[in-house]
């Protein structure tokens, strides 16, 4: 297992188009959410120069996992389109405050979903460490993921002092939440 | 709309802290309504026979929410426990929460506190009932 992790302009334009294409196969055909995007490429206006990823991949190269990573001080999914998530709050726009997105561990090579749906239980821990220590190197102190309810669960697994923003939406018959992670202490 | 409670609303206004957290004392979270949004499976091959309740290693979620401005949400994971009969719901581990609970003098309980006594608090509703009948109509 390897972990990639930089920004838009700093990652190899094949392996980003990789990463489209893995979250197309994730998002749009396994977990059938209705995005507004191209046929092969899971790619929104939040895919910009200021975006930053980590892509989880095997040992033949194939991505198992990735996730993004966007400064609050830019448009970011959670103010733009799921401000109500915040409960009210205004949208941070913070240095030190990154939203945490399309976080998924799909292994597309299994044969069947697993119950824990986009997350497969082998990278999902590591990815999220890895994904958070990549956003405390880019001086956040603070992350608002937009996830599924599962994320909360992982969080707390994975010992991540985090709680939720507000009640979810439900978005396609499932549950939308924000939440806050705390990463003073971590790491 | 289903609700955990069907007293009135309680009068004490609701601050949305700085950190995201909605502050309450217990008895003031006792007393504020909570309706269900949304319950679900974990898994969606399994299917629930409303009759015999017969598969096993079913397991979900809930979600719950006060109609306040702000919001209060609580939500947490269950798992139908076919050993018993009739099977039961019960919630499994600590659930998750914008709540933080403090003690009478103000003070923030510990993490682990709040979401103990969060779930204590919720134990003793009738939440049951409407993850059934909320689980019931969706799957059947």
């Amino acid at each position: 297992m390897e972990f990639i992790a930089g920004a838009y302009t700093n990652i190899p334009s094949n392996l980003i188009a990789d990463v489209f294409n893995y979250r197309y196969k994730v998002f749009v055909e396994q977990l059938g959410w209705e995005l507004d995007t191209p046929y092969g490429r899971e790619v929104d206006q939040f895919d910009h120069d200021d975006t930053v990823y980590v892509v989880a991949r095997d040992e033949n190269e194939d991505i198992v996992g990735c996730s993004r990573l966007l400064p609050t001080t830019s448009p970011y999914l959670l103010e733009e389109v799921f401000p109500q998530l915040l409960n009210g709050m205004s949208p941070p726009k913070s240095s030190d405050i990154w939203e945490l997105s399309r976080f998924t561990s799909f292994d597309l090579n299994e044969e069947t979903m697993s119950k824990n749906g986009q997350f497969s239980a082998e990278v999902t821990v590591e990815l999220l460490k890895e994904t958070i220590l990549c956003a405390k190197e880019h001086g956040a102190k603070k992350i608002i993921s937009v996830s599924p309810i599962g994320v909360e669960r992982l969080l707390r697994k994975a010992g991540f002092k985090a709680h939720r923003a507000g009640p979810p939406m439900i978005i396609d018959g499932y549950p939308l939440v924000a939440c806050w992670i705390e990463l003073s202490g971590a790491f | 709309m289903n609700s955990l409670k069907h007293s009135d609303p309680q009068s004490t206004p609701l601050n949305l802290s700085d950190d995201g957290y909605i502050r309450l004392s217990k008895k003031s979270f006792q007393d504020i309504p909570l309706s269900h949004l949304d319950s679900g499976l974990y898994s969606s091959e399994q299917k629930l026979d409303s009759d015999t309740m017969s598969l096993c290693g079913i397991s979900g979620y809930t979600e719950w929410h006060s109609e306040t401005i702000p919001s209060i949400s609580i939500g947490w994971d269950w798992a139908l426990t076919t050993s018993k009969n009739p099977p039961a719901y019960e919630m499994i581990d600590l659930p998750f929460s914008n709540v933080h609970l403090q003690d009478d003098f103000g003070v923030d309980l510990s993490l682990n506190d709040n979401l103990r006594e969060l779930s204590i608090l919720i134990k003793k509703t009738n939440w049951k009932n409407d993850v059934k009948a909320s689980i019931t109509k969706r799957y059947s």
